[in-house]
């Protein structure tokens, strides 16, 4: 079930008057609800892998209950091992496999051995990546000592089903949703409000702007040897707007969604579009997973290479972005996507900048001063460069769309076929919309978050402006970019 | 005023945003201009008592490029012909259009693609929605036999309906901005009834390459396919349709792009002999499929003004043969 869709629209208005109607201020019985609803949610797309989900959640439920009961560590850490191989092993499993026994299959043939691998014929569940994720940090932080176990299997159940975000995150950790879920919810009118201001910037975002330039870029990747090298400059530089568009615009949704529940789950997006640098692009984008692989795979590794300083650092900010990457598919697309953005690192590890906090300054008017604009400018290209490797269906591809961009056509004007140049056009006008908004609004945590706003006229204006977008301009529902990962 | 009261409140004013933004489409749609503008165009012909039409053409876009109907009225001197086809419009469009033509009509020209022998009879839904949006009224005496395929398309909801037409904003303001910025947007030509042709410049080399690539990358459409029954058997109760009105029923084969390698191989050959042996002894056949040569096609799919001129004749040539 996709957000922006009527059976979604069916969906909550049931289950907001179910939650807050019927079992008001009844949390056990209002949790049950929604367990019946994540289970509902889940199974809409393919009800086989329903089972998978459940069984996994009643084997972490057992596990996390060893590891709080197991009073030496060398128990605990078994069953955590337990835990962090079957997350992993799943993951493998069913994201990996295939891409492996191919990679296999294509090393041996390359050093000329026949082999009779076969591939496997798996179907990938939804969401996994996201719901994994949040079991691997619950056991793991069990065993850190973190927090005290969930004995409550239907908060527990929920958490890691909770279905705002278990197709395409955030990812939150257990002890941002868990104590939500186990304390009493009324309905709280500015937060619900808030939810429903939220969930219009993600629609906006989404269904105006993503889906817009996705008819556009889908045209120029999918014919890109016919096109002018400008053109492809234009497709790779309009995918980065469409990716921010439609994966901030999902998570807009399922944050709004929560908000309207009476949940705040993580923040996952702080305008990566404004970054200065890599290492501030990366504190902005996709917020919940870089955060969690900084905790479970950098730091870690960052402990154990610190006696090799610089180059320590080097090679597990590498480690981790190449990581970052697979997770996103199992091509090596992704993982030189990864790899090229752990170099980009080096500079600023280096030079010592690496973690330090950037901030934007402004001119009188509001406008960012000329030495900052430049430096996100930088950072746009280099993220922009890292979209068409990421973008690339093979790495072979993603070289062949390089040398196009480079050709001599770069100067001419770009243009795609027919009624797509319009919708070029139109695409553009949306992101200036969009990224003004963002801009004027940079400080609060969405775009659209515009309740101080003195006249209430001209908020009513801009809401009622962008319902009528959204309405009219609206492509028919598609899936999220994100889903597959 | 309590929160629930509020969001009550809020939840009644987005509601009746909707059904404003869901009944104000209808006059969008048709007071902006779209790819469905022919249907309005044809449909008003169609209920215009000083329409008096001797030769009806119906078809896809291949039709409106490929049959120029001042040829057809140069050539038979004694007649009127008006090309009535339509972007995208199958067998049963056209048959939609079928009980509004004027007592004058002598002959019936169904210009049809191969491929759409191999498939049940079918309407896009956006077809449809434009049939709506237009004031089509269903008829009675023809639906009896179309309305199986309709996809219940009579009956659906207005709201619906109107819902599904939402895109019409965008399509109209893009038609209307293309027409400013771009050479190639299809010119005012589009709607005439004589010779609704569709471009305004020379064929563009490199959409060519792209689209015959394209098609020969992909497998024979007509690969595993059978001429499918519904559709021959719909043909046959049309053809009766005509036959009870004293009307001569043609079906046109429409040209092929040699260009494109399956539209001439084995599975292709065999295909069109299966239809030809099917309807060659009850319905008037025009064989077209091979008469044009590449530099007769605009694209891969349509003919250009040549191939027009050519199609043409020959279907004049037919006509006066009977």
């Amino acid at each position: 079930m996709i957000f922006n869709t009527f059976p979604f629209l069916l969906f909550i208005i049931a289950i907001f008057c179910l939650y807050y109607f019927v079992l008001n201020e009844n949390t056990k019985r209002q949790n049950i609800l929604l367990l019946i609803a994540n289970y509902f949610f889940y199974g809409w797309a393919n009800w086989r892998i329903l089972p998978l989900l459940i069984i996994t959640t009643i084997l972490y439920y057992f596990l996390g209950l060893k590891i709080e009961k197991s009073k030496e560590d060398k128990k605990k850490n078994i069953y955590t091992t337990i835990g962090v191989l079957f997350g992993v092993g799943s993951l493998a499993y069913f994201k990996y496999s295939n891409f492996f026994i191919t990679s296999f299959a294509q090393l041996f043939k390359s050093i000329g051995l026949q082999t009779n691998l076969h591939t496997f014929d798996i179907i990938l569940p939804l969401g996994i990546s996201f719901y994994t994720f949040r079991l691997l940090s619950y056991v793991i932080d069990l065993n850190r000592g973190k927090y005290e176990v969930t004995t409550d299997f239907v908060a527990f159940a929920t958490y890691v089903a909770f279905f705002p975000c278990i197709l395409s995150g955030p990812i939150d950790r257990p002890n941002t949703l868990i104590p939500q879920l186990t304390s009493k919810r009324i309905f709280n009118y500015d937060l619900a409000i808030d939810g429903f201001r939220q969930i219009l910037w993600g629609l906006f975002k989404k269904m105006v702007v993503a889906d817009n330039i996705a008819v556009v870029t889908n045209e120029i990747w999918e014919n890109y040897s016919l096109f002018s090298g400008s053109t492809l400059l234009l497709g790779a530089i309009l995918y980065v707007f469409q990716m921010y568009a439609d994966f901030s615009g999902y998570s807009d949704m399922a944050i709004g969604i929560a908000k309207i529940l009476g949940f705040k789950v993580t923040v996952n997006f702080k305008y990566p579009l404004f970054a200065q640098n890599i290492a501030d692009y990366w504190r902005r984008w996709h917020i919940s997973l870089t955060s969690w692989l900084t905790d479970y795979v950098f730091m870690p590794l960052n402990v154990r290479w610190r006696d090799w300083g610089n180059i320590g650092i080097i090679f597990a900010i590498v480690t981790n972005f190449v990581l970052c990457g697979l997770w996103h598919g199992a091509n090596w697309t992704f993982a030189l996507f990864g790899l090229y953005h752990g170099l980009l690192f080096i500079p600023l590890i280096l030079s010592g900048t690496f973690a330090k906090k950037t901030k934007i300054h402004l001119t009188k008017s509001g406008m960012p001063k000329i030495k900052d604009f430049g430096k996100m400018v930088v950072t746009f290209i280099l993220v922009t460069f890292g979209l068409i490797i990421f973008r690339a269906k093979s790495i072979n591809q993603f070289i062949d769309y390089i040398k196009h961009i480079c050709s001599s056509s770069i100067l001419r004007i770009p243009k795609v076929i027919g009624y797509n140049n319009v919708t070029m056009i139109f695409s553009i006008v949306f992101i200036i919309m969009m990224i003004t908004l963002e801009w004027l609004n940079k400080d609060k945590e969405y775009g659209l978050n515009i309740s101080s706003m003195k006249y209430r006229f001209a908020r009513y204006s801009i809401y009622l402006f962008l319902f009528i977008l959204v309405y009219y301009f609206g492509a028919d529902a598609s899936s999220f970019i994100y889903f597959k990962f | 005023m309590n929160h629930v009261n509020k969001i009550m409140m809020g939840g009644s004013v987005i509601l009746g945003l909707l059904l404003l933004l869901n009944l104000s489409t209808p006059y969008l749609y048709r007071s902006l201009p779209n790819d469905y503008e022919r249907t309005e165009i044809i449909l008003d012909s169609l209920s215009d008592n000083n329409f008096k039409p001797t030769i009806a053409i119906f078809g896809n876009s291949k039709a409106m490029t490929g049959i120029n109907c001042k040829i057809l009225n140069n050539e038979m001197i004694s007649d009127k012909a008006y090309n009535l086809s339509g972007v995208g419009q199958p067998l049963l469009e056209s048959a939609l259009y079928y009980p509004y033509l004027p007592a004058s009509v002598n002959y019936v020209i169904q210009c049809l693609n191969i491929p759409m022998f191999a498939k049940k009879p079918a309407i896009s839904s956006e077809a449809a929605l434009s049939f709506y949006m237009y004031g089509y009224r269903y008829n009675e005496n023809l639906n009896k036999f179309l309305s199986p395929y309709l996809d219940n398309y009579a009956n659906k909801s207005p709201l619906i309906n109107n819902f599904q037409g939402r895109a019409c904003l965008k399509v109209g303001l893009s038609t209307i901005i293309r027409k400013l910025t771009d050479d190639d947007a299809p010119g005012d030509e589009v709607s005439s009834l004589i010779y609704p042709y569709l471009y305004p410049s020379n064929r563009s080399e490199l959409k060519y390459e792209r689209d015959i690539n394209q098609l020969n990358s992909d497998v024979n459409p007509l690969q595993n396919s059978e001429l499918n029954k519904e559709c021959i058997s719909l043909i046959f109760k049309l053809n009766n349709y005509f036959k009870h009105k004293g009307i001569k029923y043609f079906i046109v084969l429409m040209p092929e792009n040699p260009d494109i390698k399956h539209t001439h191989d084995k599975i292709t050959k065999n295909f069109i002999q299966s239809i030809e042996n099917s309807l060659s002894d009850k319905v008037h056949l025009i064989n077209c499929t091979s008469i044009l040569p590449n530099k007769d096609f605009y694209d891969a799919q349509h003919p250009n003004r040549n191939g027009a001129e050519k199609l043409s004749k020959m279907i004049v040539s037919h006509i006066k043969s009977i």
